[in-house]
């Protein structure tokens, strides 16, 4: 399958939560705009259209979900590349963690995300949380230009 | 006026005296060798004429070995007895022929002698009486040669004055042809070569005590004793030898008697003249000499005047009989006294107990003529002592007078002592500094001071030191670093701080100095000096090494538990990323399973599914309140003051939904401001309120008390309630993690809360305590210290 854009990138090195969040998401039918990576470098390569993602049609997510602790390159890491380029710097940034670590929050948002999500325990709320950003973030908010829009 | 006697004149004097006794010996012998061997011309001048008288002849001999002997000051006392004697034996034998001659009674003394020849002899050889006149007077002479001068004319002088007379007249008349000149009436004449000897030996006799009477003045070396040096001989000489040759040439018949005068008087004048002109003239000179040297000598004396007059010394003239006759002004303002005074009493001036050695100084001065400045002193007149410098000089020619300059020392008496003190001043301060401290000679480095603190350091004393230079007290390499100092020091002139230098010293062994080095130098410039100052730094040093150490200890432990800090942050966020993940997918699966088959499921399974989603949140809880409580440990603080009251009633109504449904009594009393971190002491409260509120769930009415009871160094706040209560025997555990009293099932808990406030209090710097009684209820107590702000604030309140 040719590596289509997607509305929302989610990169995550944990099959299980990609699977809970998916299960999440899908509660507003937003599942199936996501595109997701393994790692940083693979959600790099998408940003960048590189690598497995060459070919993909251009234009850039309306929103990207990271998890920080990732394979080859963590989640910061990406977000640094991103604000550090004139193309990806708008983009909104969601940080979706199981940490709570404070210097996680601090270094996330000096580098200007837009939100930070503690992952909970209890899937209710892990389910009510990944609903509300994904339906605030995909549905409601107003992604900037050049962003790819919901299918009307 | 005195003059000295010529030194050329002296010394022809005393050889003419020697001349004078051989000569008059030797003829007299060689008459009586002439009548031994019957030799004529050795007894008299021609075989025709009167030979001398064998009696004669030995009275010549003795007188003239008499003179002999005599003349010399050196001679022993035994040989001027001998000589006195043969003197008068002449005197006797003169008299005795004298009195022969006037008494008419024959004494042939002079016959006794070689009688057969004089038998033998046309005429009998007799003594002339003017030859015993002249023995009694020559004899006499050597007799009294040492008698004090009566009137200025020794008599000794005059006897040789009256025989030398007798002896020329005699001799001139042999010369002039004139018998009556050496013959007295009828009887035998004097001989001439007795004439000749009584010459000489009268002349030597004169000289042998040339600075007497007469001869005083024809050797001194005043313009007297020239003119008599040098007109003398030419009167005596000139007259007779010009007169013999006319004689001779008016007898040969060369000229008349008148032409023979003319010529005489003509050939006297004409060197007499010159003679005279040239000793005038020789005169005058002297005389201007003597008159520029006078000028020079009242021009010094002037100066003296004017030194005395100066008063910059005081300068009296006094005597040895003790009279001041003059004082200048000085000298009577340092002694207290004015010119009425003069002339006054030295000895008035000076103490008591210094008479003896003023006898010692009188006595020095006149032995030496003059005394050394010395250090004295003298009486002022009202009694008071001053300290002076004094010097005498005896004055010439007045006996026991003296002229002393005195200079007032009270002032340098004065000044020494301040000296004195200052030195002691100084020295106490040098001898006392813990420092060492020392002094060297700029131009060869020798040691010429050195302290108490040196002596101790180089263990060494100041006698051993001093007059050393670093070569001879330190090993060659590091005299040669101090040498090298040393000289940039005197070179620049300017201080040098050297901060360590290594010494070698016996006792310590080596030792480290911090030293100064700076040169003294005098009013040019020139360093004289040079002055070190060296404090023992090696104590130190090794205090500072061990600090080091220990510092480098501190900062090894430092870094290991930086290093154990930062595995413990890696754990926990390893736990708090890593662990919560599957419980996450526990719960999730779980949920996600009850959602898919939730209506397959029967009760039993559906109950399994409850349980494994409820391990899974409790799992989560304490993981979630582990990392609070590890967080606590490791968090910044945030200081500031703090409301309680505000902090309690934030607690209170996020703790609401606990307490809907409860009937809770709360008593929350007065609450103070304390100084923490608000979010930790918010944690606290929580955590005691909840608890309070989770143990009162059994009782009907639950009743919360919460106050604080300010002390002056610390501020207790207790939360108390009427709950289940504990047993104190358990009340060890209650702060510990993981510590319950509890089971589960009856209050769900994860035994990390109470930990938490202990950790926080702690943090803070406080206590933590409970009491409680099963089934009474309990008081949890937390203790904050205050700051002095707080303290302060309470005061003003109460």
């Amino acid at each position: 399958m040719k590596p289509g854009l997607k509305r929302v990138l989610y990169a995550e090195d944990s099959a299980k939560d990609v699977e809970l969040t998916l299960a999440a998401l899908e509660q507003h039918r937003v599942a199936n705009e996501v595109v997701v990576a393994r790692d940083g470098v693979e959600a790099w390569d998408y940003l960048c259209c590189r690598g497995a993602y060459a070919d993909r049609a251009k234009g850039n997510p309306a929103l990207v979900l990271l998890d920080l602790k990732m394979p080859k390159m963590d989640g910061l890491e990406v977000l640094r590349r991103m604000r550090a380029d004139e193309t990806m710097r708008s983009i909104p940034v969601v940080i979706l963690t199981s940490s709570r670590e404070e210097r996680d929050v601090i270094e996330s948002y000096s580098l200007g995300v837009n939100a930070y999500v503690v992952k909970p325990v209890q899937f209710d709320q892990f389910i009510d949380a990944v609903a509300n950003l994904g339906l605030f973030w995909a549905v409601l908010n107003e992604p900037p230009p050049g962003s790819v829009r919901r299918a009307a | 006026m005195h003059s000295a006697p010529e030194p050329r004149a002296v010394f022809v004097t005393s050889q003419a005296v020697r001349l004078g006794c051989v000569a008059a010996f030797g003829i007299a012998a060689l008459a009586l060798l002439g009548w031994q061997l019957d030799l004529a011309f050795l007894r008299g001048p021609s075989p025709g004429a009167v030979p001398m008288n064998p009696l004669t002849a030995v009275c010549l001999v003795l007188l003239g070995a008499s003179l002999w002997v005599l003349r010399a000051p050196s001679a022993t006392d035994g040989r001027r007895r001998v000589a006195r004697a043969c003197a008068m034996t002449v005197v006797a034998v003169g008299g005795l022929k004298l009195l022969s001659v006037m008494s008419g009674i024959e004494m042939p003394l002079d016959q006794v002698l070689f009688h057969g020849r004089l038998q033998e002899m046309p005429v009998p050889s007799r003594m002339a009486p003017n030859t015993a006149l002249v023995f009694v007077l020559l004899g006499l002479g050597h007799l009294t040669l040492d008698v004090k001068a009566w009137r200025g004319w020794p008599p000794a002088q005059i006897l040789q004055l009256a025989s030398l007379a007798m002896a020329v007249m005699a001799l001139i008349g042999y010369v002039y042809g004139a018998p009556a000149m050496y013959g007295v009436g009828s009887f035998i004449p004097m001989a001439a070569n007795t004439a000749l000897a009584f010459s000489l030996l009268s002349v030597a006799a004169l000289f042998s005590r040339p600075d007497r009477g007469l001869f005083r003045l024809l050797l001194s070396d005043s313009p007297g004793g020239a003119l008599a040096r040098r007109l003398l001989p030419a009167a005596l000489v000139i007259p007779i030898a010009l007169e013999w040759l006319q004689l001779v040439g008016q007898r040969a018949g060369f000229y008349g008697h008148e032409i023979g005068a003319a010529l005489s008087a003509l050939v006297t004048i004409a060197p007499l003249v010159g003679l005279i002109w040239l000793t005038a003239r020789d005169l005058d000179a002297t005389d201007r000499e003597r008159h520029r040297a006078e000028e020079a000598l009242k021009s010094s004396l002037v100066q003296v005047k004017c030194l005395v007059d100066s008063n910059i010394v005081g300068v009296i003239t006094g005597d040895s009989q003790g009279w001041i006759h003059e004082a200048n002004d000085a000298y009577l303002e340092m002694t207290g006294r004015t010119r009425a005074d003069v002339p006054f009493r030295w000895d008035a001036t000076r103490p008591a107990e210094q008479k003896e050695r003023d006898k010692a100084t009188l006595s020095e001065l006149a032995e030496r003529g003059l005394v050394r400045p010395h250090e004295n002193l003298v009486v002022r007149k009202d009694g008071t002592r001053v300290p002076v410098l004094v010097g005498l000089a005896a004055l010439p020619g007045d006996e026991g007078k003296f002229v002393a300059f005195v200079v007032d020392l009270s002032s340098r008496k004065r000044a020494e002592v301040e000296l004195d003190r200052m030195r002691a001043f100084l020295d106490s301060i040098l001898e006392n500094l813990p420092d060492m401290m020392f002094v060297k000679d700029a131009r060869e480095l020798r040691f010429v001071r050195i302290n108490r603190a040196a002596e101790e350091l180089l263990d060494c004393r100041r006698e051993d030191l001093l007059g050393k230079n670093d070569y001879d007290l330190f090993p060659r390499e590091q005299a040669d670093f101090f040498t090298a100092k040393d000289r940039a020091v005197l070179d620049s002139g300017a201080l040098l701080d050297i901060p360590e230098e290594p010494i070698s010293t016996k006792g310590k062994g080596l030792r480290l100095l911090h030293t100064k080095k700076v040169p003294i130098v005098d009013g040019q410039g020139e360093p004289l000096y040079l002055l070190g100052i060296s404090q023992d730094i090696t104590d130190e040093r090794q205090a500072e090494a061990k600090i080091a150490a220990l510092h480098e200890a501190v900062r090894s432990h430092a870094d290991q538990l930086e290093v154990a800090n930062k595995e413990l942050e890696a754990f926990s966020y390893s736990v708090s990323h890593d662990l919560r993940a599957p419980l996450r997918h526990v719960d999730g699966f779980a949920d996600l399973l009850r959602r898919h088959a939730g209506s397959t499921l029967d009760e039993k399974s559906s109950r399994y599914l409850d349980l494994i989603s409820d391990s899974a949140k409790s799992m989560g809880a304490l993981i979630d309140d582990l990392l609070i409580f590890s967080r606590m440990g490791r968090a910044e603080m945030q200081r500031t003051t703090v409301d309680l009251a505000e902090l309690v009633a934030g607690v209170q109504q996020s703790l609401a939904p606990d307490t809907s449904g409860r009937a809770i009594e709360w008593h929350i009393a007065r609450l103070p401001q304390v100084h923490g971190d608000p979010a930790m002491l918010k944690l606290v409260l929580t955590n005691l309120m909840a608890n309070a509120i989770k143990y009162t769930k059994t009782r009907p009415v639950a009743r919360i008390e919460i106050g604080a009871d300010p002390s002056q160094t610390e501020t207790t706040v207790f939360v108390r309630d009427n709950g289940v209560g504990f047993d104190m025997e358990y009340s060890h555990k209650l702060f510990g993690v993981f510590q319950r009293l509890h089971h589960q099932d009856e209050f769900e808990g994860t035994g990390i809360g109470l930990a938490n406030v202990r950790r926080i209090i702690q943090r803070h710097g406080g206590r933590t305590w409970a009491e409680g009684r099963l089934d009474e209820g309990a008081a949890f107590y937390f203790s904050l210290p205050r700051s002095g702000d707080e303290v302060a604030t309470t005061r003003e309140a109460a």
